[in-house]
């Protein structure tokens, strides 16, 4: 499906390059134009732990780890009608599970991951732009591709926007050694694939108020485990002769299929020069999830050059079906699916944030040029939590 | 629930007869009121929750590896 979507989705763009550059000729011989430069440096920390982790004396082992995350966006204009966009994060994790149960790789000690992620949009009328995504992540344990097509429309002198897009993935495991090494003999590779479309529309209610809501779903399928968790194993009392692990690897039904709604309303406050923005999100799916995400986001101008955000998310979820904090054998079959993940667990989650935005021209100039600096620190009922770093700087040619 | 659904749905249909004129936007062209602010900022928070909640994807984004954990 991925690989239809993706060859689908460059044979468009390709059609859609050329078709520009035959009716726009003129342009594209000035063609060409660098936009804009963005960078991101986030730093997250986190402590917890969870039953899926080995690493611990008692049945709950650590999640501790670091990330650092930098990322750089850039955006091009061919021509009038064709814009591009690069966006390359890389995410460098330590101990993602220590001590686990993936004693083959060094993923759950120390993972470094590369996206590019690569938009095109095309402008084909006053009020249409077709919109293509392509790129690629790459991470020690899997490699993946995806594509995806998008189509937005304008209505009412751009008042309403109503728009729709497909996505694709395609993963591909690397499978692993006793030692670490990829691809040895004999081993099998694992895929997963990921199918996802969605509907969107926004409305402007009023010179100060916008409004958003979207639908989308995801159908995966395929090998949908992480390799390195783990799931406790309990020894039946009665038995004199129990089973010689304390542990074995989680198990997932192949297919998943996820719905999710959202809606947004941003509205600005002329009188105290500040814009509140409130979403929700109902999320659903197949393994028996079901999540409800409020966020709220307060930005106040101190200056016209300068804001400060606060922030307040707050999500709650049930489990999946078949979490578990162990399992008894004998009696438990090992071809049902299992999870210990505490990631797919009941909770509560909450994140307090704030941030400060400064535009860093010189007074009198246009403002092409912006840092921020921001602070946030999310936790859950069933022991987590993240202190996140992030510093940004953008600049618009 | 359903009555707060109802009422978002309401309000978009009975406004769409109001129509802002291009000359009017401009508190809507503020960067704090476009849907997504900070794409970079947006992948980093999404990157956040995708990993440490069971309900990712789903959305317009592309869904991420799709294995539980919601890489």
């Amino acid at each position: 499906m991925a690989r239809s979507s993706g060859g689908l989705a460059a044979g468009l763009l390709l059609a859609a390059t050329c078709a520009g550059a035959r009716t726009h000729a003129d342009e594209s011989r000035n063609a060409w134009t660098f936009e804009q430069a963005a960078a991101r440096f986030t730093y997250y920390t986190q402590d917890g732990s969870g039953f899926q982790s080995q690493a611990g004396p008692g049945p709950r082992g650590a999640e501790t780890l670091d990330v650092w995350n930098p990322a750089g966006l850039f955006r091009a204009r061919q021509n009038e009608r064709v814009e591009h966009e690069l966006l390359v994060p890389i995410d460098i994790i330590t101990s993602a599970s220590i001590n686990s149960v993936d004693v083959t790789t060094s993923a759950s000690r120390m993972n470094e991951t590369l996206t590019l992620d690569f938009k095109t949009r095309v402008t084909t009328s006053e009020d249409d732009v077709a919109s293509f995504r392509y790129g690629l992540h790459l991470e020690e344990w899997y490699r993946s591709i995806f594509a995806g097509v998008g189509y937005q429309h304008e209505l009412a002198q751009d008042n309403a926007t109503l728009g729709v897009s497909a996505n694709g993935v395609f993963d591909v495991f690397r499978p692993y050694g006793p030692y670490g090494g990829l691809w040895p003999l004999g081993n099998k590779a694992d895929v997963r694939g990921a199918l996802n479309i969605n509907a969107d529309a926004s409305q402007i209610l009023s010179r100060t108020t916008l409004v958003k809501a979207s639908y989308g779903f995801t159908l995966q399928a395929g090998e949908l485990i992480t390799p390195w968790n783990s799931v406790p194993v309990d020894c039946e009392p009665r038995l004199t002769n129990c089973p010689p692990r304390d542990r074995v690897e989680e198990k997932f039904p192949r297919k998943r299929l996820r719905h999710a709604i959202h809606g947004l309303l941003a509205q600005h406050v002329p009188a105290t020069a500040s814009t509140l923005r409130l979403s929700y999100r109902f999320y659903a799916d197949d393994f028996d999830v079901r999540a409800h995400t409020l966020q709220a986001q307060i930005y106040q101008y101190a200056t016209p050059r300068a804001y400060l955000r606060a922030s307040y998310r707050v999500h709650r979820q049930n489990a999946v079906y078949f979490w578990t904090r162990s399992i008894t054998l004998p009696g438990f079959s090992l071809n049902a699916p299992r999870t210990a993940d505490s990631d797919l667990a009941e909770f509560w989650a909450h994140q307090v944030g704030g941030k400060v935005f400064i535009y860093i021209d010189p007074p009198g100039q246009f403002q092409t040029q912006n840092l921020d600096l921001g602070y946030s620190h999310y936790w859950r009922t069933n022991d987590l939590q993240v202190h996140v770093f992030s510093f940004g700087y953008s600049r618009l040619f | 629930m359903k009555r707060v659904v109802f009422g978002v749905i309401a309000a978009c249909l009975f406004s769409a007869c109001v129509t802002v004129s291009a000359y009017e936007r401009g508190y809507l062209s503020d960067p704090t009121m476009q849907p997504v602010v900070d794409p970079l900022e947006a992948r980093a928070e999404r990157q956040l929750h995708r990993a440490r909640e069971a309900a990712g994807g789903g959305d317009a984004s592309v869904a991420g590896g799709g294995c539980g954990c919601t890489n």
